[in-house]
């Protein structure tokens, strides 16, 4: 049987070798989260992602166990994958994954929109729509509807009360469906849908 | 193509490379002890400059010979004990920040954590003045400071024509 996180934690204090059983157990998930914030090439979400997994390393002790490891892993991913966009002073262009492609297509059903027209097309403009959101929202949606976390997830995550997640998500939601509309009716106009 | 063990290897002897420890559990609990006597410090302080603004804004006997005598408005405004108001805002500030710096802190919404604050901090300062500290406190200051004295208008400095 599988070790839990805390027992891999306190076999990495013991013995750093065995810090390579939570890398491997979390370096796919956070590959995807750290390449989602910023459209960023492998080689570059790789270097981000060792640099998380070395201050994870250096911060065990600062693990509080009554947190899920995975969000405290997140938090320092998200934190490091910052540090990068600040030290390069941009944030590119978030979400070009086609394995997002599908995930595109559940964003409506979520704001009550009716997306007609092409697939690829619809969602290309959620990704253009999501771009242009502030970006506590976007962080906020991502964490929701990409990396499937709950509210206190996201909460531990971002450092943020519960409270300002639901008012972030609503927020963001809301700028998603206007965004979305405008650019229906402008490529409706256009003659560019579906 | 990397694969998923190489990377943990390569993370592995990276660490090794650099050096890098884990930090000691003390380090961690000195800093979380840090913002937690920090923001109780700055309640503390909060409270003695709320239990002397107390002091000088209700107990002051000038106030009402001020307001009586002189412009109403004017007297009143001059009572306000704006220094230690000051002071208490900004350690209330220096106490919400180091709060919101603690392990648990980040949960609470802003209006919760500062509503606690000044609520410990008002009953604080409620309970210091049974004890007659705000009027220590004050008299304290303006025998051993002139810069108090010119800051402050005290009962002593309120004008009275007869």
């Amino acid at each position: 049987m599988d070790p839990t996180d805390q027992e891999a934690v306190a076999a990495t204090l013991a013995d750093r070798h065995s810090f390579s059983l939570l890398v491997e157990r979390y370096q796919l998930p956070l590959s995807r989260y750290v390449a989602r914030l910023g459209n960023l090439d492998p080689d570059t979400v790789k270097d981000i992602l060792q640099e998380a997994f070395i201050k994870t390393y250096l911060n065990l002790n600062d693990y509080d166990p009554a947190l899920p490891f995975s969000s405290w892993l997140y938090r320092i991913a998200h934190n490091e994958t910052m540090m990068h966009f600040r030290r390069q002073k941009s944030r590119p262009q978030v979400l070009k994954h086609e394995s997002d492609m599908t995930l595109f297509e559940q964003i409506p059903d979520e704001l009550n929109i009716f997306e007609e027209g092409d697939a690829r097309l619809r969602g290309e403009r959620i990704q253009r729509a999501l771009q242009d959101l502030k970006p506590q929202h976007r962080d906020v949606l991502i964490l929701r509807f990409f990396e499937d976390k709950s509210y206190e997830e996201i909460s531990d995550i971002l450092r943020i009360p519960q409270g300002t997640v639901a008012t972030h998500l609503a927020r963001g939601k809301t700028a998603l469906e206007r965004r979305l509309r405008q650019e229906h009716i402008r490529d409706v106009y256009y003659g560019n849908d579906g | 193509m990397e694969t998923m063990d190489d990377f943990s290897k390569r993370v592995v002897t990276e660490i090794e490379a650099r050096g890098v420890l884990p930090r000691s559990r003390s380090h961690f609990l000195i800093q979380r002890s840090v913002f937690w006597t920090l923001a109780m410090l700055s309640v503390l302080v909060g409270a003695v400059a709320l239990s002397v603004a107390d002091y000088v804004f209700f107990d002051n006997e000038g106030v009402s010979a001020a307001i009586i005598l002189e412009s109403p408005v004017e007297g009143f405004i001059q009572t306000i004990p704006f220094v230690w108001l000051l002071v208490f805002g900004l350690f209330g500030i220096s106490a919400y920040l180091s709060f919101r710096h603690t392990q648990t802190g980040y949960r609470y919404r802003a209006l919760a954590i500062v509503a606690t604050l000044v609520v410990v901090t008002v009953v604080l300062a409620l309970l210091l003045n049974t004890f007659d500290f705000g009027q220590g406190v004050h008299y304290y200051l303006l025998n051993h400071t002139s810069l108090y004295d010119a800051l402050i208008h005290s009962s002593d400095d309120v004008r009275i024509p007869f």
